[in-house]
């Protein structure tokens, strides 16, 4: 006897079916899974087995094949502890093979019969329904997630036996109500970091707000409890709201890495990985090629602390996503593209021991010991980073009482009305905002008037400016032009757009 | 330039590699005429203490004495000795001054009464960076020429200050002028022979030794009328000079530094000495007569300020401070704030320094 139930496999970040065939036959009791099986998909025989028989359900003493198909691709993971026993059930005429047909099926099993959580569930149930599958029974854990998807059936039970009471038309399951991105962005709750809570730091909260509103990576300069931590936390919060596309393409990453808790993404990611990070954890790989930091940041913020103490291989990998928006992980067994489209906020101290700049001169690093420790970072690496600042511990002493701080509320408001302005001017260019603009579009959008270009030239040559901080000048002066709601840039956005390169003259002139 | 028989000879013995001043006179006091060293050296009867690769380079330095000077002349490096109008009259009065020194770019320098050393620690701070920028690039302004050793730290910092503020600068190197030390001021090298004076007493192709810097120090104090310490921890080579500079009665000047500042050690051990404390310029050109008169007068000539300007002129009066505070003060939002302090910058009416901190340079 042979039966087939369908169920679904990930590459990369995109589901495709995977066809699960039993035959059960003569011959010595035997239970065998082809299909290029990795060790936790072999494993699943004794789950299926005993989930089988623990279901009260009939496990059939005869020779079992289980076949993977297509036959020529890996399969990883627990998820087809369900569809085999499925097969098995259908096989052995317990369940009526109609009922299961055009059904697809995903999930771990318990000894016991229940059915637990698997990862990369969003992506699959997308493919699945893009491919024009009407139902689908997915873990109970893994329903919230699913739940977004438009046009398929979810059932999500908890245990085996209610699949089976289902499909032998015992008791029928209710299919798990859909949810709609509309309800969820709008009951979000207030961030967690506001801007209105960090007191002073004016100028790097004006800092941040350009950066949001024109997708640029920024650098914090400073010396340790300046508050550049706290600044890249809150960064998120002025962010405008992700779109339900760029929702669900976040969650089907965070799926398939298994650090979704709960239902659909609705924060952007803010990742701050630990500067003793692998370049593979950064970029994505191992052994299943999962996706890195960089990754798990899309369409958010990767927050690396203590900038040259990351490993110098890690920061060179971050050059190519930075410029490309995604990063293309080789291994062995398979390529995979994931997107990598994040703002990088990075921050470290200006000098080995943290206080060069501080008022009171207790810096006593040397000039090569200052330049050893900023060569860590490279120029490529640099000119990626259009907005650098210093941020400062200042002492708010005499400012107490003065304070009138923006909620990041309002701050993301103006952010809006900017990143607005940008999709218009871009439209049909492939672009989304001024960070990603390359040499030729710059000379299109950022024209100066001639007096503007004069006082450039005079103020790269008074202050020292390198050549190469010019275009990320004027990409910068471009947004703080949307900002100001500005048709072309002019000379204050210039002029305001100079301050944020002041740091690349003072250490790595 | 006139040069004699007797400056040819000398110009020829000092061209050897590695000549120190006590073998350049011990070969001329044994041999006062050329003609009896070449007979000498080439009998073998010299008695002269010197390696063998050093006395063949000598006895055909000398029996082409004249061919010298011309090849000198086309590296553009131009020898002066003691007996000629060029010798700097102000190494000429000290103990032991160089016989030959080897000159590179704007002679009149050498004579120039207006110098002034600005020397410190070759691992120096990023402070002390700041300052000597800062009081270089100040006298520069006021026509000093700052003598120095173009090393690594303060001294090449010093130099590039004073070109920076289109000043000149005179480079008192311990090797020959082929060889360029330390290797990362090349360029700096390059630009003092175009707006300044390399000046050495050792032969073209000598290398940097350890034990030339020592001597090299003596005419840094030398050419000066005053010795600017600017960094310099408890054994620091500045120290040398300092103590050339008293034995020349040259002058010597410290800057302060924090007492647990182990780069500031020796200097403010110059100052409990006796040793003139130096915060800024004027504090040096106070201490002479005719620099006092060049301390800049413009700044009473304030420069024309609108209204924002103004604020933030006030709120700068009691010293420098930090952008954000600088919000605080006057209320500017910190976008337009950077506006108007790049603008300040630009009119030289504000200076930024580490810490996004701003100071005013008006009075």
């Amino acid at each position: 006897m042979i039966a087939k139930i369908l169920s679904f496999a990930l590459d990369g970040i995109d589901g495709y079916p995977v066809t699960v065939e039993t035959d059960i036959g003569g011959g010595l009791p035997a239970f065998d899974t082809v299909g290029l099986p990795d060790a936790a998909v072999k494993e699943s025989r004794d789950r299926v087995k005993s989930a089988i028989k623990n279901s009260t359900l009939n496990f059939p003493q005869m020779k079992i094949v289980a076949n993977l198909a297509p036959a020529d691709t890996r399969k990883e993971g627990s998820l087809y502890d369900l569809p085999i026993a499925m097969a098995i059930l259908t096989a052995t005429g317990q369940v009526d093979a109609h009922a299961t047909e055009g059904c697809v099926f995903i999930g771990e099993l318990s000894l016991k019969g229940e059915i637990r959580r698997v990862n990369g569930v969003l992506p699959m149930v997308i493919a699945a329904a893009s491919q024009g599958y009407k139902r689908i029974v997915l873990p109970a854990e893994n329903a919230e997630e699913a739940s977004y998807v438009e046009g398929i059936e979810i059932f999500a039970p908890a245990t085996l036996i209610e699949v089976f009471r289902h499909f032998a038309g015992l008791a029928p399951m209710s299919p798990v109500p859909a949810r709609r991105w509309s309800d969820v962005a709008a009951a979000r709750e207030n961030p967690a970091h506001d801007f209105a809570d960090i007191r002073g730091q004016y100028a790097a909260k004006r800092a941040m707000e350009i950066a949001a509103a024109g997708g640029h990576n920024i650098l914090m300069v400073g010396p340790p409890g300046s508050g550049k931590t706290m600044l890249a936390r809150a960064l998120p919060s002025i962010l405008p709201d992700m779109t339900f596309a760029e929702a669900l393409e976040v969650t089907k990453i965070h799926s398939i890495a298994g650090v979704l808790s709960g239902g659909i993404v609705t924060e952007r990611p803010f990742r701050s990985p630990h500067h003793t990070a692998s370049t593979v954890s950064l970029t994505g790989g191992g052994r299943r090629a999962e996706p890195g930091e960089i990754s798990l940041a899309n369409h958010g913020v990767l927050f690396l602390d203590e900038l040259p103490e990351y490993q110098h291989s890690a920061l060179e990998a971050l050059r190519q996503p930075l410029e490309d928006g995604f990063i293309t992980v080789t291994r062995v067994q398979n390529t995979v593209r994931y997107p990598a489209r994040f703002m990088l906020v990075a921050s470290m101290n200006p000098c080995p021991c943290g206080h060069y700049g501080d008022k009171n001169g207790q810096c006593r690093c040397t000039l090569q010991q200052i330049q050893r420790y900023l060569k860590k970072i490279s120029g490529p690496l640099l000119d990626r980073i259009d907005i650098q600042i210093e941020v400062p511990a200042v002492e708010y002493g005499e400012m107490v009482g003065k304070d009138k701080s923006e909620s990041s509320a309002v701050i993301r408001e103006r952010v809006c009305r900017a990143r607005e302005r940008q999709l218009e001017r871009y439209r049909g260019t492939g672009l989304y905002n001024n960070a990603q603009m390359d040499s030729t579009q710059i000379r299109r959008w950022c024209a100066l008037c001639p007096g503007d270009e004069k006082m450039m030239e005079q103020i790269f040559r008074r202050m020292n400016l390198s050549a190469r901080g010019y275009t990320r000048l004027l990409k910068v002066a471009r947004t703080i032009a949307d900002l100001a709601g500005e048709e072309n840039i002019g000379t204050e956005h210039l002029l305001e757009a100079v301050q944020y390169r002041s740091v690349d003259k003072k250490y790595w002139s | 330039m006139k040069y004699s028989e007797h400056d040819l000879y000398l110009i020829a013995v000092a061209s050897v590699y590695d000549m120190q001043l006590h073998t350049i006179r011990a070969v001329v006091r044994a041999f006062p005429e050329p003609e009896r060293l070449i007979e000498a050296l080439g009998d073998g009867s010299d008695d002269l203490n010197l390696a063998g690769e050093q006395k063949k380079q000598l006895l055909s330095l000398v029996r082409r004495r004249r061919e010298v000077l011309e090849r000198l002349a086309g590296y553009r490096v131009f020898p002066v000795t003691m007996g000629m109008n060029e010798y700097p009259r102000a190494l000429a009065e000290i103990p032991d001054p160089p016989e030959v020194l080897f000159c590179k770019g704007d002679l009149s320098l050498l004579n120039s009464p207006d110098c002034l050393s600005v020397i410190g620690s070759r691992s120096c701070t990023r402070a002390g960076e700041t300052i000597a920028t800062r009081i270089a690039g100040e006298l520069a302004q006021a026509e000093i020429t700052i003598v120095s050793g173009m090393a690594r730290g303060i001294d090449g910092i010093a130099q590039r200050a004073a070109l920076e503020a289109g000043g000149k600068t005179i480079a008192v190197l311990g090797s020959g002028l082929n060889k360029i030390y330390p290797p990362e001021n090349a360029d700096l090298f390059e630009r003092v022979a175009e707006n300044g004076l390399l000046v050495t007493e050792y032969g073209m192709n000598t290398e940097a030794m350890p034990y030339h810097f020592p001597q090299r120090n003596r005419i840094i104090s030398g050419l000066a009328r005053g010795v600017l310490v600017v960094e310099a921890g408890e054994k620091s080579g500045a120290l040398i000079t300092v103590r050339c500079a008293l034995e020349q009665g040259r002058d010597v000047f410290a800057v302060p530094g924090s007492v647990l500042n182990a780069n500031a050690e020796g200097t403010n051990a110059l100052i409990k000495d006796g040793a003139v404390l130096v915060r800024n310029a004027e504090d040096i050109l106070r201490e002479y007569a005719d620099w006092a008169e060049r301390i800049r007068s413009e700044k009473t000539a304030a420069p024309e300020l609108d209204e924002e300007e103004a604020r933030v002129a006030e709120a700068l009066k009691k010293g420098e401070a930090e952008f954000d505070v600088i919000v605080a003060r006057t209320g500017i939002d910190a976008g337009h704030l950077g506006v108007v302090l790049t603008k300040m910058n630009l009119r030289g009416i504000v200076m930024q320094s580490a810490g996004n901190r701003y100071e005013l340079c008006i009075r």
